[in-house]
């Protein structure tokens, strides 16, 4: 969880290392928007080889929850 | 479909014709809210700078039209030498008659000639040039005209952050020819109509008529406004789908063909977007001096114009130098669909972008109904 964490902060652009957890909601991050997504979604099949849609994306809230999705049965691997 | 392979055709020059009127992103920092900071990071990330636009009255059969007018004349070739051409649109001028016989007939092509359109978007540029291969190694035609363009500017909402600043428009002609000489072409299409909803215009057509409701635009989720009658794009869909089966299609592709990727001078993509051209190379591990990827800032992404928009503005230097270039081309979009073509082209005597130049009699609509 904490290196999915650390992933996502050297993802998206602005974020601070170390300034995330499993409950930060990641949609309400002011540098979370459009572009955001595309890099997450490129880092998630790079490192994961995992694939979310727009439903999970969208259901999803916290890291946590994403983590989840990602780890778990959620994502279309 | 099974990938295929055809011997002795070849492409016998392009032409793409664009429209005169640009529009720039910086001009549009409302659509963003006032943040310069994400206008910046679209500019540098995506590739989203510049684009043409068309001039309500001017359509992609305009711009298809001057484009085969710059190109029959470059390349000398008189009316009746043309045995079928094909229109690849999703921005017809018309529900019916199709593109291709409306520009049948304003080419002053001969009736021994085929004339359809083929319904693709971003594959629809490769998928016309197999088709065009296919007839001429039938045996049927010697020469077919490509016609392939649209007009998508005219299809998203001013207010949809997801397309406004995307979209660009265009029209291309390429002539696909029998040449004794010619070396081998392969082809791989392939489609998957599961995700027919990622990239849409849900109203207009039989499913869903236009109608007063259909003109009315919704602040969506993302404060994106958009009506049913506009274009729809799901990104993240689109882009998961991209960086997956594109590199996938093309390393079967060469794999089929036998040809290792260095030996392949250029990979010309659908300019979807900068940022999915370099994912699409990242994965591949190609070599970015082979990949064009500058169309998009400067055309915006043309649809079924964008690969010959970028052999014609980034490539026509160097095809028009040399012989035996090896391209490879790959479209992916819209349906889904993608498709991809290893070539091998001769010289091009004509490889070339034109401005459009509207003729004064162009009509908003034809009123004289027969």
């Amino acid at each position: 969880m904490d290196e999915f964490i650390s992933k996502f902060e050297n993802t998206i652009e602005g974020v601070e290392a170390g300034s995330l957890h499993s409950e930060t909601v990641f949609r309400s991050l002011k540098q979370w928007d459009s572009l955001a997504l595309l890099m997450f979604i490129d880092m998630i099949d790079a490192e994961y080889d995992v694939r979310l849609n727009s439903g999970q994306m969208k259901a999803a809230q916290t890291l946590g929850e994403l983590y989840g999705l990602i780890s778990g049965d959620g994502g279309m691997k | 479909m099974p990938k295929c392979n055809f011997q002795a055709i070849e492409i016998a020059g392009m032409v793409t014709c664009v429209p005169r009127t640009e529009r720039c992103i910086d001009d549009e920092l409302s659509l963003f809210g006032g943040n310069v900071n994400q206008l910046g990071r679209l500019k540098k990330t995506i590739g989203l700078n510049k684009r043409r636009v068309v001039e309500p009255g001017t359509t992609a059969a305009d711009l298809c039209h001057a484009a085969a007018e710059t190109l029959l004349h470059g390349l000398d070739l008189k009316r009746d030498q043309m045995d079928a051409v094909l229109c690849v649109t999703q921005t017809p001028d018309y529900l019916q008659p199709c593109n291709a016989a409306v520009l049948h007939g304003r080419l002053g092509l001969v009736k021994d000639c085929a004339a359809l359109d083929v319904n693709l978007g971003c594959s629809g540029y490769v998928y016309g040039l197999w088709l065009a291969h296919t007839m001429i190694a039938s045996g049927g035609c010697q020469r077919v005209l490509l016609l392939a363009g649209d007009t998508i500017s005219r299809l998203v909402h001013a207010q949809d952050r997801a397309v406004a600043p995307l979209f660009g428009d265009g029209g291309s002609a390429t002539l696909v020819q029998r040449a004794d000489k010619a070396g081998t072409s392969h082809f791989s299409l392939q489609s998957d109509g599961r995700g027919y909803r990622h990239l849409i215009v849900p109203a207009g057509g039989a499913r869903c008529p236009c109608s007063p409701q259909t003109a009315d635009a919704v602040l969506d989720d993302a404060g994106n406004l958009r009506s049913p009658e506009n274009l729809f794009m799901d990104g993240a869909e689109i882009f998961n789908f991209s960086i997956t089966e594109e590199p996938r299609s093309v390393q079967d592709l060469l794999k089929y063909a036998g040809a290792d990727p260095d030996a392949v001078d250029y990979f010309v993509f659908h300019q979807a977007n900068r940022y999915i051209l370099k994912n699409i190379a990242k994965r591949l591990r190609l070599d970015v001096a082979k990949v064009p990827m500058q169309t998009v800032e400067r055309y915006g992404n043309q649809s079924s114009a964008s690969i010959p928009a970028a052999i014609c503005g980034e490539l026509a230097p160097r095809l028009k130098a040399k012989s035996g270039s090896r391209l490879l081309l790959s479209g992916f979009g819209v349906g889904l669909s993608w498709a991809s073509a290893l070539l091998e082209v001769p010289r091009f005597r004509v490889c070339e972008i034109i401005d459009y130049v509207p003729a004064e009699d162009s009509a908003l609509c034809d009123e004289d109904h027969g």
